[in-house]
């Protein structure tokens, strides 16, 4: 390495010096190989080894948009009611909050009724009644917490590990690390339950500086749900008999290209293009699942229509073999409930529980659930003071989050929050810590699944993040 | 990492040692001794077929005349060439036919679009915030232009470069100047972070790490957190570097038109305000108490100290409260803004008939540039702050420059406006004796020729970076750049006329030679032929434009916004109401961080928010997608089809071989025009009802524009 880099004194460089420049030095070649780099692929079309064996061979994120309120939800505080309208006890450290004043409001009653449910007596809120019935497959993260205080950083933190955008989220280091399980669809897909976009949009999606092969691709509502899925017109024949000819072209311009893998990467391309326009159709169609699973979805009730469709979708698209499905749960940060938390919760409840336990339930008598990592969460939760006499400000210092299937213990809770639910105090899990053990259920080592930039093997985790062996099962 | 540094230790011998030769001034080297002194026309030449042949490998044949008037045009401005100008240098008898090609597209305003594009994504250009606001910037514009023209004008890199980091403080009056200090207000900006002293340090991390990376090819951002672990850069010089930002003045409202036109215009605002002074008393008197409680609102979301800075008065703020108390006040006009919305009935009447008599006769404000000042002659101190956390200084820092750097001692001198600091860091990035400034642009150029960089990572010239394949090369051409008074077209023209670029690109495996070749450099990395490359996704659209006849020649002006595909969500995109704007060339679209243009996305252009040296080229399914059922490709065949069948009569041989020839630049052969003509033929079977043979057509070209041998630089 060293010599590569000499700068010429008047001499030119010798014959040894000039092949380890052509073959980038031994140096390099070694260091790629103890590293475990990977050159970016033409295709993901083939799954890839792991580091150790996996626990989950899919995972669907039901991201909660908008940040949901833990304490109206799974970790209930008995004592905010006590203290109903008094101020944060002297006891608590005032927390910086994103809308200033709410330190110092008075700590806000919950509405909600909160039972134990299942043999584990997992605590559940009168919101969630369907998603209670599984309480028993779900473990909860009660101690998780977060850097940023707004939506936008939050988001994206909770999908790239960073409050800065530029960086690739979990669902392409998974499509990186990975690779993909089908050859007819892409490797990591998007939903939305509303026309409105997570704060940040597509960015939370995006491979940030790896290559745009891993990116999250957005299914959009209706019949195509990618980008020019149609073809330009409607009769089979019109365009399988345009692709034969361009594949003639193609192949003839290649012949004499042989080793260019890049051209032969392009008629790949256009073959699974090709596959995509009858699959992706396909894979969204509803019409063939039975009466029975669209009602346990709720996809006719004009209330769960939405996430049950997308619920649904989701759970198609995993037997199908796509590694990762976002599922943005109210899109356009629905949750946000700095007015009437109660109104607000309450409907964005109504329209989910019953689509999200469905998923859950259709997964296990699937024979899914196994393979399958289930996530619910969001960017942050709420905080118990009051922020407009009725509503929650946002709470990065602790929440909730529980996962389900995949590898993870069922019935189990880990870690908490104060007797306030304001900070996490036990069994803490900052937002890193999630990522590792989403790699790890995965069968990837979060430390060692680098890319190669700017300078540095950059990981998910940036310079941290621990799995959380607790709750493996 | 333990592993790494093992395995860097056990392999690499003297780390240091290595870095010190590497960073320091360029010096040229003797031109080597080749065999073939015939193939190296150039210096460029000796040093490559030097390499080469001491692998006793042997150059490629010279590319065919057609193709190599095409790679050539593709490289210097982005587009393919005419048919009139490739017939008139394959007629053109003379010897120096070639450099006459290379002098008209150098001298085409085209070039500037394409070479400056490539300056754009290093400097992060983007028409709007970024964050969840994403507000457009209506006059980023005026930066891109400035890139634009200085590189049509041949401005002497140095300059070029020392305005972008201090065209304030070097030539204040300048208009030009004052605008390419928007180099450092390309970053992201978040309308309404809360944690201000949080954001005024990533603010200037950003600077930091942006200049580091895109002048000096360094990732000193590592370097924030931890002394480098690699490149001999410690936290110390990380935040010395950042003091010659420290004294950070974002503007907003610079005038970008000549100071007579700013004098007019200041004087028509004089007038105005002057005529409306009994109104505006009106105004202040009938919105006050509503302007009074919302600034209340936007200022107590801000923590303690924020709001101190911006409850002192102006004229007693420390130099940090004045940036704190810029940021804040950013917000809080946002929130003094909406006072139009708080207004009710009555009032609200009142307002609005106001309003109306306020705007009657405004003078229309020339464009405003985003630019970059100091506070003044003062500057914050810089510390080295523990892990990069703004809540943890520790020791004073610079400013100055990494030790392992220097070569001298930077002298700065204060002036009455400003810190000095800028200027003196400018002039010593661009004085002769910069070890990496010159190295780092000439290494770019190449790459955007070649395909990949001498040095590969174009942005990281440090001990993780790839090595040089041809230092003594480099060296030479950066000696070069300087000694010609930084000539960037200079440069390009080295560069184009050599041999090395005219090779064929073309490796036949059995072919003796090139089995040899592939054995000893398989990856092509001593440049034994020429490198085929995918084009980037703004030439992909411009190239579809150009050839199908609609590519609008229009240059400079604000971002335009073609028609965004259907089904996606237009958030802030307003389609341009002139047809002509929706064929603009691709320099030209609305660069939107949150929406980036859909085909652009899908062929790898750049995040938008952090610096790009090196684009991807992948190859996808929804590319494949796009360019077959897009909208976009489907009527641009649809245009050609119409044109070719109106020029030709309807005689399919005389279309497809017209068609052929100019999106390949070469002649078809009979077999691939029978071939052509049967397709067409077929396809037109297919149609039921009329206008069979022009659906057929469109059809074809559709083909055409999804061929390899189009969407390649061959």
């Amino acid at each position: 390495m060293d010599e590569n880099r000499m700068i010429p004194s008047g001499r030119q460089p010798n014959r040894r010096e000039i092949l380890s420049r052509a073959g980038g030095g031994l140096a390099a070649l070694a260091l790629a190989v103890m590293e475990g780099k990977t050159e970016a692929r033409a295709s993901y079309s083939s799954s890839r080894p792991t580091h150790f064996t996996a626990t989950a061979k899919n995972v669907i994120w039901v991201f909660i948009d908008g940040g949901p309120s833990h304490v109206d939800l799974f970790d209930p505080k008995p004592k905010i009611n006590t203290l109903a309208g008094q101020p944060l006890p002297p006891s608590f450290k005032r927390p910086v909050t994103a809308m200033g004043k709410t330190a110092y409001s008075g700590l806000l009653p919950s509405k909600r009724k909160f039972k134990q449910h299942g043999q584990s007596g997992m605590w559940i809120s009168d919101w969630l009644p369907s998603l209670a019935k599984c309480a028993d497959h779900l473990t909860m993260l009660k101690g998780c917490w977060a850097d940023g205080l707004n939506h936008v950083g939050s988001v994206c933190q909770m999908n790239t590990g960073s409050v800065l955008g530029g960086r690739p989220c979990l669902g392409s280091w998974a499509a990186y690390g990975l690779g993909s399980e089908c050859d007819n669809l892409p490797a990591f897909v998007v939903l939305q339950d509303y026309p409105e976009e997570p704060p940040g949009g597509g960015r939370n999606w995006s491979t940030g500086f790896m290559p745009s092969l891993y990116q999250g691709t957005r299914f959009r509502e209706g019949k195509s749900p990618v980008l020019h899925l149609a073809p330009g017109n409607p009769d089979p024949r019109i365009q399988k008999h345009l692709l034969d000819y361009l594949r003639q072209v193609n192949r003839q311009h290649l012949e004499k290209r042989q080793e260019d893998l890049d051209l032969q990467a392009r008629l790949e391309s256009y073959e699974l293009a090709y596959r995509m326009q009858a699959a992706a159709p396909e894979a969204v169609d509803l019409a063939g699942e039975t009466a029975a699973t669209h009602a346990l979805y709720g996809t006719a009730d004009a209330k769960t229509e939405r996430m049950g469709r997308n619920c649904l979708m989701a759970r198609r698209l995993v037997e199908r073999g796509v590694r990762f499905v976002q599922i943005y749960c109210g899109s356009g940060s629905k949750w946000d409930a700095h007015t009437d938390v109660e109104a607000n919760h309450g409907r964005y409840c109504a329209e989910s529980d019953r689509p999200v336990a469905a998923l859950i339930l259709d997964l296990k008598q699937r024979g899914l659930l196994d393979s399958t990592l289930v996530i619910w969460g969001g960017e942050f939760g709420r905080t118990p003071m009051s922020e407009s006499g009725n509503g929650r400000d946002h709470n990065p210092f602790g929440f909730s989050m529980w996962m389900a299937g995949g590898g993870v213990k069922p019935g189990m809770v880990h870690g908490a929050t104060d007797e306030l639910g304001l900070y996490a105090i036990e069994g803490k899990a900052h937002v890193h810590d999630v990522h590792a053990t989403i790699l790890h259920l995965l069968g990837m080592n979060h430390i060692k699944l680098t890319y190669h930039y700017g300078g540095r093997d950059e990981r998910l985790t940036i310079n941290d993040g621990h799995v959380i062996e607790p709750i493996l099962a | 990492m333990k592993t790494m540094v093992l395995a860097l230790f056990l392999l690499s011998g003297n780390l240091a040692l290595a870095a010190d030769v590497e960073f320091s001034p360029p010096v040229r080297s003797p031109l080597p001794k080749v065999n073939q002194p015939n193939w190296a026309r150039t210096p460029i030449d000796a040093f490559i077929l030097f390499q080469l042949e001491e692998l006793a490998i042997q150059p490629s044949d010279m590319a065919e005349k057609r193709r190599l008037v095409r790679r050539l045009t593709q490289s210097l401005i982005g587009l393919p060439p005419t048919r009139d100008e490739e017939d008139s240098y394959l007629k053109d008898p003379s010897a120096n036919a070639y450099e006459k090609v290379v002098d008209r597209l150098l001298s085409s305003p085209r070039f500037g679009e394409k070479w400056g594009g490539h300056w754009l994504d290093l400097a992060r250009y983007a028409d709007s915030d970024g964050y969840n606001r994403d507000q457009i910037r209506p006059t980023s514009y005026l930066y891109r232009d400035f890139v634009i023209r200085a590189l049509n004008e041949n401005m002497p890199y140095d300059r070029f470069l020392s305005w972008q980091i201090a065209g304030d403080e070097i030539d204040p009056k300048n208009p030009a100047a004052q605008v390419a200090t928007g180099f450092l207000r390309m970053g992201p900006y978040e309308h309404n972070a809360a944690n201000l002293q949080q954001k005024r340090q990533d603010y200037l991390d950003e600077i930091t790490d942006v200049t580091t990376s895109v002048v000096l090819g360094l990732t000193i951002g590592c370097a924030r957190c931890h002394d480098h672990k690699f490149d001999p850069t410690s936290q110390k010089d990380y935040f010395s570097f950042q003091a010659f930002f420290a004294s950070w003045n974002p503007k907003d409202n610079f005038l970008a038109v000549s100071p007579t036109q700013v004098g007019a215009y200041k004087s028509q605002v004089a007038n105005w305000e002057k005529e409306k002074q009994p109104l505006r008393e009106e105004m202040e008197k009938l919105t006050s108490g509503q302007v009074k409680k919302l600034t209340e609102k936007g200022l107590v979301r801000f923590g303690q100290e924020i709001q101190e800075s911006v409850l002192t008065l102006p004229s007693q703020r420390t130099p940090k409260q004045k940036q704190i108390a810029h940021l804040a006040e950013l917000q809080i006009k946002d929130y003094q803004g909406m006072v139009a919305q708080e207004m009710k009935g009555d009032a609200k009447k009142k307002y609005d008939q106001l309003m109306g008599e306020m705007n009657a006769g405004k003078p229309k404000a020339p464009p405003a540039a985003l630019t970059m000042a100091d506070l003044g002659n003062e500057a914050p101190d810089t510390f080295v702050l523990a892990g990069g956390d703004w809540r943890k200084p520790g020791e004073k820092a610079g400013p100055a420059v990494p030790k392992f750097l220097a070569g001298e001692s930077l002298s700065i001198q204060p002036r009455p406006e400003s810190t000095g600091r800028r200027s003196a860091l400018a002039s010593w990035l661009t004085s002769n004796k910069n070890p990496l400034t010159a190295k780092v642009m000439v290494n770019r150029i190449w790459q955007h020729h070649f395909g990949v960089g001498l040095v590969a990572s174009s942005s990281d010239f440090g001990a993780l970076g790839d090595p040089a394949t041809h230092p003594e090369l480099l060296n030479w051409l950066a000696v070069e750049l300087i000694e010609s008074g930084w000539d960037l077209k200079h440069l390009h023209r080295l560069m184009v006329t050599s041999s090395v670029f005219m090779q064929d690109s073309q490796v036949d495996p059995a072919n003796a030679k090139h089995q040899w070749a592939l054995q000893e450099d398989r990856e092509n990395k001593l440049l034994w032929h020429f490198r085929r490359t995918r084009s980037q996704a703004e030439h992909v659209r411009d190239q579809v434009l150009f050839l199908t006849g609609s590519l609008d020649q229009q240059l400079y002006g604000p971002a335009v916004m073609p028609p965004l595909p259907e089904g996606v969500p237009a958030k802030g995109w307003k389609v341009s109401d002139s047809k002509a704007d929706h064929n603009r060339r691709s320099i030209y679209v609305l660069m939107k961080r949150n929406l980036k243009f859909p085909l652009f996305d899908l062929f790898d252009s750049p995040d938008l928010h952090n610096s790009c040296s090196r684009r991807l080229a992948t190859t996808t399914a929804p590319q494949a997608l796009a360019l077959l059922n897009g909208e976009f490709t489907r009527e641009r065949s649809a245009a050609w089809a119409n044109n070719l069948s109106g020029r030709h009569d309807g005689k399919s041989k005389s279309q497809v071989e017209e068609a052929m020839s100019l999106a390949w630049s070469r002649q078809p052969t009979p077999s691939e025009v029978a071939t052509a003509v049967k397709f067409l033929d077929e396809q037109a079977a297919l149609y039921p009802g009329n206008g069979k043979a022009t659906k057929a057509l469109a059809d074809f070209c559709l083909v055409l524009l999804n061929s390899s041998e189009f969407l390649f630089v061959d």
